[in-house]
């Protein structure tokens, strides 16, 4: 029970971290794509695809609604990358160490572009969506720093919940 | 289990949950979506008021961090400034005790002219082309969908879409579905005022016989009565052809930053002047 509050509890945070810390702190449109994709890549690495899926969705939806976009938007790449993370770890055997943070970086901070160049789409008929090669080492790098330190975070997060779950917990 | 079978079940369960969620995200259905962001954003008003209050105060502390190397020579610079100003001022004044008593007279004052409602920004989304923000006040405070956002002395902003019980959505100007009418301080030249892939404005449909040249002010023209006319929305940048030469269009700079909002006025009612 009180695991599943705290889990609950945590997605309301990460959704409002995006929508009025990252977004409006900084001016970068990445940060924000880049935390939430951090988090569905970890957790799918972490528990695995199947495990996993419940609650990138749920984490994906609520972002959408707290950041105001399209419903459903963000929830789908979260649920894309997750699968590519689990998938491709496996093909390429970087399933540990620095290469693991370097291809979750990518795939994050690639994840997170793919994700704006889709938004502009969806949103702009009038004119062709702008891709932001620009924003490519920006998004690579804070993937990377991103993903290390959501994985470290929920790593910790984690281990504090099967604390709360043990019958010894209070 | 087989692990191919296994393998492919995964396969098939994320093709069907992408299926949905994309299908989703295309339709985008506008009375679900208002519910949920509606709900979401007055039950979390209070902690947004906290994150964002941290969050500019961070911004704040970033940027006066940045610009500390730069203060020596920016010093230099306005010491040089100050002299040439002292001496401009005195000329000045005298025209600007007239342009005050001008604009007094003529109600262009916008705490006058306008019924105003204050606000402050607590969270923001900027996905795409679409900027939004989202104030800390909403229907039970009296805000309204339609009602114009300003800043400073009458820069328009953007325009209330969404409103929610303690909280509001404000689409911005620079939004790629924003569009309103606008016209050239001076020359009266009219056109339509778009948002430019969330990053800019534009000004088009401007007839090719109309003058309209750089550095002319675009205000709002009131057209279709929701936004007040003259609202400042910017100045005219560069101005180039339509892509079928029928008409001009221009980039219009807005002067109020919108990386940077924090208070929004709403405005409630134009005052009888």
């Amino acid at each position: 029970m009180s695991s599943s509050f705290a889990r609950t509890a945590l997605v309301v945070i990460l959704s409002l971290i995006g929508a009025s810390v990252l977004n409006t702190a900084f001016s970068s449109p990445i940060l924000f794509p880049v935390m939430l994709f951090s988090v569905a890549v970890s957790l799918s690495l972490s528990r695995g695809f199947v495990r996993a899926l419940p609650a990138v969705v749920m984490i994906g939806l609520t972002a959408d609604v707290a950041t105001l976009g399209r419903i459903g938007l963000s929830a789908a790449f979260s649920v894309g990358l997750a699968y590519a993370a689990g998938f491709f770890s496996r093909r390429f055997a970087v399933e540990h160490g620095l290469m693991l943070h370097v291809f979750a970086g990518f795939l994050v901070g690639m994840g997170a572009l793919a994700f704006l160049f889709v938004a502009s789409w969806l949103d702009g008929p009038s004119s062709l969506p702008v891709v932001p090669w620009g924003n490519m080492p920006e998004a690579f790098v804070s993937g990377v720093v991103s993903f290390y330190i959501v994985s470290v975070l929920l790593h910790r997060f984690e281990e504090w919940l099967s604390y709360l779950d043990s019958p010894n917990a209070f | 289990m087989d692990p191919n079978g296994l393998s492919h079940s995964k396969f098939f369960r994320a093709i069907a949950v992408l299926a949905v969620l994309f299908a989703l995200a295309w339709w985008d259905p506008s009375p679900f979506g208002t519910f949920l962001r509606g709900t979401f954003h007055t039950v979390f008003l209070p902690v947004e008021k906290v994150f964002a209050s941290v969050s500019f105060g961070f911004r704040d502390l970033r940027e006066f961090l940045s610009s500390i190397g730069d203060l020596k020579r920016e010093n230099e610079r306005l010491a040089e400034e100050n002299v040439r100003l002292t001496a401009e001022n005195a000329g000045l004044a005298f025209l600007r005790d007239e342009n005050e008593t001008l604009r007094k007279s003529i109600g262009l004052e916008i705490r006058k002219r306008f019924d105003l409602l204050s606000t402050e920004v607590v969270a923001s989304g900027c996905e795409g082309e679409r900027g939004f923000v989202v104030i800390d006040r909403g229907s039970m405070q009296g805000v309204q969908a339609g009602m114009s956002a300003v800043v400073g002395e009458g820069v328009l902003i953007g325009i209330v879409d969404e409103v929610y019980p303690a909280s509001a959505r404000v689409a911005l100007v620079t939004n790629s579905e924003s569009a309103l009418g606008g016209v050239t301080a001076g020359n009266g030249t009219k056109g339509i005022v778009r948002g430019d892939r969330g990053l800019g404005i534009s000004y088009g449909m401007v007839l090719q016989s109309d003058p309209l040249t750089q550095g002319d002010k675009v205000m709002t023209s009131g057209a279709g009565g929701t936004v007040p006319s003259g609202l400042l929305i910017g100045t005219v940048s560069s101005i180039r052809d339509s892509g079928d030469r029928l008409f001009r269009e221009a980039s219009i700079l807005s002067p109020a930053d919108f990386g940077k909002l924090r208070f929004l006025f709403l405005i409630r009612k134009e005052q009888s002047v």
